[in-house]
């Protein structure tokens, strides 16, 4: 079980640690556009975030996920699923 | 000066008929085989005689299903046991198999639908084999391209009961295809001969130090399997030896990259390939802690290939871990391309990396090596069977030191792109495959500059310009049509980066590098290193007013990039006074010497 902010902090730090970005990161932003992630980079982020929750995400829920909002929501909502 | 010719030594006779043949004598070698690594570094093995069993369920389900000797088989599936079910049952149902993409985590599926079913057809594919789990995404793609059996379950294959089948094959007959690019633009289906794939093999064990009863051969990888670096470098050469091979998902690299290493340290790993990206990866995202208590001073030989080597990623890594056992000796810059198979030339491992310093401008502006500040790593020499030429413009061998396009011949060159024979002939004439890299041969030696092809390499993945240039289309402040993407190598970088240059128009607006970047990374996957913005008509074109990429890349380097001078009475009066008096001063000179 995992909350939106605790998936929203988690991205940062991957975005931070992994990633090297600077700026910073709203739940608003869009992973392609305003983060500009590059395939290596939502790997990385997505690769990342199963590690750290011990989740699985299928590539088919990508077509509902765009922002840093939906991943975090997304995130979370399969922790709740899985236990 | 002596011709820039480079020969291998000879090919060493072949040990296998066909891949079948290689992988019936792997199953009986004994214990050896692959070992899978998960995220969570838990690991499943697999022998080469149950990766055969497995195969010939499949092949025997392949058949009843009504796949026929020859026809090509499609599969994306990630690295694991599936794979091997899937490619192996193709082979020994007698057809081809067709490694594909899988789709990018997160990334929009419109254009990976297309690229895929577009691939589909160009292979001819008869099925699509996929998991549950991939599966569910390739509905659209496949109602696309059309495969006449339809998207398949391996594991169901597999299941399905039906008698094993173990076909054998020609070795001149198709062994596999593989697409040296994997956009929609232009996928280049490359055809491999059993012949051709196993020369490869057989020249890359002849490159491999000798394996003694304390230092058995093992080799670790996360490269792609639908690549030729992980399928032919790692996965057949291993099956042809045969030997052991341990394999990463890319995935599991990217996600974290310690896991390669580690890998390395505890199956006391002798070799591992990647491109130049990786061991900048490696650098800045491996934690000491990650490290502690590894030891790669097994790892003998660390190809580094599949896109140009960065000297300065190269030797950062080297430095990093030099603590935990690394050799700089075993880094071994590796040069290769989809079309050869794989590998075309190999360094002799040795200290320190052999690096040539050069005058890049002058490099790009007349074609010369002279000594600079750019360090570029040589690649070697020929492997066996091999032979390189450096060829100008028409067709005629450059001396050594000059850039030349880099030609190659030899066993494991391919037949050509299957079904296409115009873009054959463009590449293909007399056994010479014009390999469109741009080198030169210094002390012996091949050293790759860059790139006289529209092709841009990123991280070891092959990308048409035009994936990006089209990206633009629309986008305000941007001349229609009117921008060119290219690959470069920025000095003291990871590797090759892509730079798009772009004509404005007079709505550009301040933040339209901002949106050029989000809109290329948006639609491609790809973040732009360089956005360079132009005056309109800075771009050169062919007298058909088609963009010339290479040549842009060539005066963007030299700094030669100028917009063009306003045409009108008073600088056309100018210009024609300045050649009058410049055709005054060479009149002397009308015979001049050549200069030295």
């Amino acid at each position: 079980m995992a909350t939106e902010l605790e998936v929203l902090e988690t991205i940062r730090t991957i975005a931070r640690v992994e990633l090297e970005m600077e700026r910073p990161i709203a739940p608003e932003d869009d992973l392609l556009r305003d983060l500009a992630l590059d395939s290596l980079g939502l790997t990385v982020l997505v690769v990342g975030l199963e590690n750290r929750f011990r989740v699985k995400l299928s590539e088919e829920d990508a077509a509902g996920v765009q922002t840093v909002g939906d991943l975090a929501r997304h995130v979370s909502a399969r922790t709740q699923v899985t236990g | 000066m002596r011709p820039a010719r480079l020969q291998g030594v000879p090919q060493p006779p072949p040990r296998h008929a066909s891949l079948h043949e290689a992988l019936e004598r792997a199953a009986v070698s004994g214990n050896r085989g692959l070992t899978f690594v998960a995220a969570d570094e838990s690991e499943t093995a697999l022998g080469w005689d149950t990766i055969r069993t497995r195969a010939s369920q499949v092949a025997g389900a392949l058949v009843a299903l009504g796949v026929r000797p020859g026809e090509r088989v499609a599969m994306v599936l990630p690295t694991g046991p599936d794979f091997m079910d899937a490619f192996f049952g193709t082979l020994l149902a007698g057809a081809v198999p067709v490694p594909l993409y899988p789709p990018v985590r997160l990334g929009r599926l419109a254009e990976y639908h297309a690229a895929t079913a577009r691939m589909l057809q160009l292979s001819g594919a008869v099925a699509l084999l996929s998991d549950g789990r991939v599966g569910r995404l390739l509905g659209e793609v496949v109602r696309r391209g059309g495969p006449r059996l339809g998207l398949r379950n391996v594991e169901t294959l597999r299941e399905s009961g039906a008698a094993p089948v173990a076909r054998s094959a020609d070795p001149n007959a198709l062994a596999l295809v593989q697409f040296s690019s994997g956009s929609t633009v232009d996928p280049k289906p490359v055809a491999l001969s059993h012949r051709a794939v196993l020369a490869q093999t057989d020249a890359l064990r002849a490159l491999l130090p000798a394996e003694t009863p304390d230092t058995p051969l093992l080799g670790v990888s996360w490269l792609p399997l639908y690549h030729d670096m992980g399928l032919i470098g790692c996965l057949l050469s291993a099956m042809t030896y045969p030997g052991r091979l341990v394999l990463l998902g890319p995935e599991v690299f990217l996600g974290r990259p310690a896991l390669w290493l580690r890998a390395l340290s505890r199956h006391r790993g002798t070799i591992s390939v990647a491109p130049s990206f990786a061991f900048a990866i490696c650098t800045r995202r491996v934690k000491d802690e990650e490290m502690a208590g590894m030891d790669l001073s097994r790892w003998r030989l660390a190809l580094n290939g599949a896109e140009q080597v960065s000297v300065d990623a190269a030797r950062r890594f080297a430095e990093r871990f030099a603590r935990w056992g690394f050799r700089p000796a075993s880094l071994v810059p590796v040069y290769g391309l989809a079309e050869a198979a794989l590998a075309v030339t190999f360094s002799p491992p040795r200290t320190p990396l052999r690096t040539v310093s050069v005058d890049p401008v002058e490099l790009a502006r007349e074609g010369t090596v002279r000594p600079g500040t750019r360090a570029l790593a040589s690649v070697g020499v020929p492997v066996p069977g091999m032979t390189v030429e450096l060829r100008d413009e028409a067709g005629a061998v450059v001396p050594e030191g000059v850039v030349g396009r880099i030609h190659a011949r030899g066993p494991s060159i391919m037949e050509g792109y299957l079904g296409q024979p115009e873009a054959t002939r463009a590449v293909l004439a007399g056994g010479w495959l014009d390999t469109g890299d741009l080198g030169f041969v210094q002390d012996g030696e091949l050293v790759v500059c860059g790139r006289a092809k529209d092709v841009v390499v990123l991280r070891g993945a092959n990308h048409a310009p035009q994936e990006f240039e089209d990206a633009l289309e629309g986008l305000t402040g941007v001349r229609a049509g009117c921008a060119v993407a290219l690959g470069f190598v920025p000095p003291g970088g990871d590797g090759e980066e892509l730079a798009l240059l772009v004509e404005t128009t007079a709505d550009a607006g301040p933040d339209l590098v901002d949106r050029i970047r989000a809109t290329v990374a948006e639609h491609t996957g790809v973040r732009p290193h360089t956005v360079q913005l132009l005056a309109p008509g800075t771009l050169p074109r062919t007298s058909s007013g088609k963009l010339r990429r290479s040549e842009a890349l060539r005066r963007w380097t030299t700094g030669d990039l100028n917009p063009p001078a306003r045409v009108n009475a008073v600088r056309i009066l100018g210009a024609m006074l300045r050649s009058a008096i410049a055709l005054a001063r060479a009149r002397p000179r009308a015979h001049p010497e050549p200069e030295t």
